[in-house]
């Protein structure tokens, strides 16, 4: 018994400095790897209206369908994301896939910024660049693939005018906010969002990384890094660590006046699936939601839980809809090795289905 | 100390005193003196304080961008807390070592120990400078207006005893009463001093001093929610290391405990993520997230107040008046879009027209 307890013990010393000496081997890599590795994908500047940009992607595949599909990401972090990593990238296959691309690029904005609404968001600048694909095109409707809160402002637009949209494709989006299951979701409701936008006007980047990080603090401050000692001596491992490090840290602020009605309109008050939602004077009601659907959620994603993602499908008019789940977490289910197999053809392939 | 019970006296002085240490450090500084003690002035004044608080939250959670040089100083830090949990599972692993109630003990406060170093050292350090200053030297103020409660007004005497006790029993090495004297602290806190604070003033400077002490009273309450809020989370993994050599014990007899300490440290991790989700899930943490980002914003907007007050006669523009601007020009831009849009209309009406008009002739 003791021999064996004493061998356990050498053996764990043993690998805490194999572990030690991994972290002395791998500083010479950490400080010449290249990890900038995003936003590869060739584009052009197209339209621009104050900070928002819109891209047209230059695919090297021909497009297999007339119609375009905008991509709309979240305020809350850049859309690189689905542009990670050549063999990982979401924008890549969806192009190779036989789609013509543009993408929304919010921007970061600054105090100037502070007074822009939601209206301004989904009526304004998003409207605008669907209106700009529409005429360049010249075409009535275009499809959509949005994600995350990107997923709820196109459905918000969606609703609002159906007449323009084709196809819709929502991923990993928040429609109903009531649910518990995620720790966002739960914080949200005990928080004080005038107080949040008062004080900062521009609600700042970093208070919303720090709630991100809050979600798994052991996991997410401390077990990460330690996991990360096996993999220093691997190039290829550290560069898909420090890409995806950087966009998590990479987190634009909110402008004041959108995020308090996106928290309270919706994450507190859950008026968009209750059907009391307005925008503009308008009322948003789901129901008029009739175009084609395709819902995809990750099982595993405790950001934007299934629980909040999910109930879209039964609050739309649309006949034509689809929800799929993919055991995937909120990052993985547009940049990680399922997302390139699995996910980007499947929502390629439904949409060029319905694009004839 | 003897304790002076002469109230109103007390009572007096502290009121007096407080005012006048209060009124020197908001007093504008002239530009003589400035000149003269410019350096050490600058140092003293706690506005220079403020201004660092009030970077806290834009620069929450630090400005860890996830750089390599970041990343490997996150993976040095984290090391040295996977090295204490190591140290912990080498106690338990040692051949003499029974688990018995009183080695436990011993094991669970070698490793408490450790852990209140940790949290020092790496769970603070993640929070920005700002943050850390208010951390380490609420503390003191802390430990300032415990001092306090002996001299001060009647609510303080009254359970001056139970403050002093749960204050040395608590801080790192018991949580829960720590925990509890923030409660009592809170309490008379909003007995005493809050009233105080919030006491309308008189003169000239009336305005001033309203915005000093609002500003001073946002403070205090923000430094209690953020220690009770840190207190939870020491307190947190205090429980589950406790609760993980109580079941390593139970396991022991069946046999079962962890094999290695790869196979420990995965356990252990499980259980403090279990705890972290049980406590953060609860409505009373859930709450206690909105009251403490609640006092933070509260006290950012009063400061920002303070510091307009005191930039009036400088020949620089405030943040209220650019907010006034910002608003002016987005009000402008909207409408510019919305006539550009009429025009554009108008325009491709102009030539609808125009072309009817050719296919007329």
């Amino acid at each position: 018994m003791k021999l064996l307890t004493q061998t356990s013990i050498f053996e764990a010393m043993s690998k805490v400095l194999q572990k030690q000496q991994k972290l002395i081997d791998g500083i010479d890599v950490l400080m010449n790897i290249e990890y900038e590795d995003h936003d590869k994908t060739p584009k052009e500047l197209v339209y621009q209206e104050d900070k928002m940009k819109l891209y047209r992607y230059i695919s090297t595949t021909k497009p297999k369908t007339k119609i375009p599909t905008l991509v709309v990401y979240a305020l809350m972090n850049r859309s690189y994301i689905m542009d990670i990593q050549r063999d990982k990238s979401f924008i890549k296959k969806l192009l190779d896939e036989g789609l013509d691309l543009y993408i929304v690029d919010w921007g970061y904005p600054t105090a100037e910024d502070r007074y822009i609404t939601m209206e301004d968001y989904i009526e304004g600048y998003l409207g605008n660049a669907i209106d700009y694909i529409r005429k360049t095109h010249n075409l009535d409707k275009i499809n959509i693939i949005s994600k995350c809160q990107g997923g709820t402002f196109c459905t918000i637009y969606s609703a609002l005018y159906p007449e323009k949209i084709k196809n819709l494709v929502t991923i990993a989006a928040p429609f109903d906010f009531s649910t518990d299951d995620g720790l966002l979701f739960k914080w949200a409701k005990d928080m004080n969002v005038d107080g949040l936008v008062d004080a900062y006007g521009i609600v700042p980047g970093t208070f919303l990384n720090s709630c991100f990080v809050s979600l798994k603090p052991y996991s997410l401050l401390v077990d990460k890094y330690i996991g990360l000692i096996d993999g220093l001596d691997d190039k290829n491992f550290l560069s898909d660590f420090l890409g995806m490090e950087k966009w998590l840290f990479d987190s634009p602020g909110q402008a004041g006046e959108a995020y308090r009605k996106y928290m309270k309109d919706l994450w507190q008050d859950n008026k968009l699936i209750k059907g009391e939602f307005t925008l503009g004077g308008k009322k948003v009601d789901l129901k008029n939601v009739t175009m084609p659907l395709l819902n995809v959620v990750g099982d595993k994603d405790n950001l934007i839980v299934p629980a909040a993602s999910k109930p879209l499908n039964d609050a739309v008019g649309s006949k034509d809809k689809e929800l799929v789940t993919y055991p995937v977490g909120h990052a993985g289910i547009v940049a990680s090795s399922r997302s390139q197999k699995e996910i980007a053809p499947k929502v390629a392939k439904w949409l060029l289905d319905r694009s004839k | 100390m003897a304790t002076n019970l002469n109230m109103f006296n007390q009572s007096i002085e502290a009121q007096k005193n407080m005012f006048e240490v209060w009124q020197k450090m908001f007093n504008p500084i002239s530009e003589e003196i400035l000149e003269k003690n410019s350096k050490d002035l600058m140092n003293y004044n706690p506005l220079n304080y403020f201004k660092e608080i009030i970077e806290l939250g834009n620069k929450l959670n630090s400005n860890y961008m996830g750089d390599p040089y970041q990343v490997l100083k996150k993976m040095n830090e984290s090391t040295d807390a996977y090295y204490s949990v190591f140290k912990i599972w080498q106690k338990l692993k040692e051949d003499t070592f029974e688990p018995t109630a009183e080695a436990m003990k011993v094991a669970f406060e070698e490793w408490r120990e450790q852990y209140s170093e940790y949290m020092n050292k790496h769970y603070i350090p993640l929070l920005p400078e700002p943050m850390k200053k208010v951390l380490e030297q609420s503390m003191s103020v802390m430990e300032s207006y415990r001092s306090a409660t002996n001299k001060f007004w009647e609510p303080w005497i009254g359970n001056e005893k139970e403050l002093s006790d749960a204050f040395f029993r608590g801080l790192l090495n018991d949580p829960s009463a720590y925990l509890e004297y923030l409660k009592l602290w809170k309490e008379n806190y909003d007995n005493s001093f809050s009233k105080f604070l919030n006491t309308p003033m008189m003169g000239i400077n009336r305005e001033l001093l309203e915005k000093q002490f609002d500003s001073l009273d946002k403070y205090i309450r923000f430094n209690v929610h953020l220690n009770e809020y840190l207190a939870n989370i020491y307190k947190l993994g205090q429980e589950t290391m406790k609760k993980t050599l109580n079941d390593y014990a139970a396991m022991y007899k069946e046999g079962m405990q962890p094999k290695s300490f790869e196979e420990f440290y995965k356990y252990w991790t499980k259980e403090i993520n279990n705890a972290f989700d049980r406590l953060f899930f609860s409505d009373d943490f859930s709450k206690l997230v909105g009251h403490t980002l609640d006092a933070m914003t509260s006290f950012k907007i009063e400061v920002d107040k303070l510091w307009e007050e005191y930039l009036t006669f400088m020949p620089i523009a405030k943040k209220s008046e650019m907010d006034s601007l910002y608003k002016t020009v987005y009000e402008m831009k909207k409408e510019i879009k919305s006539l550009r849009k009429e025009l554009d209309e108008f325009k491709a009406l102009k030539e609808v027209n125009s072309e009817k008009e050719k296919s007329k002739k």
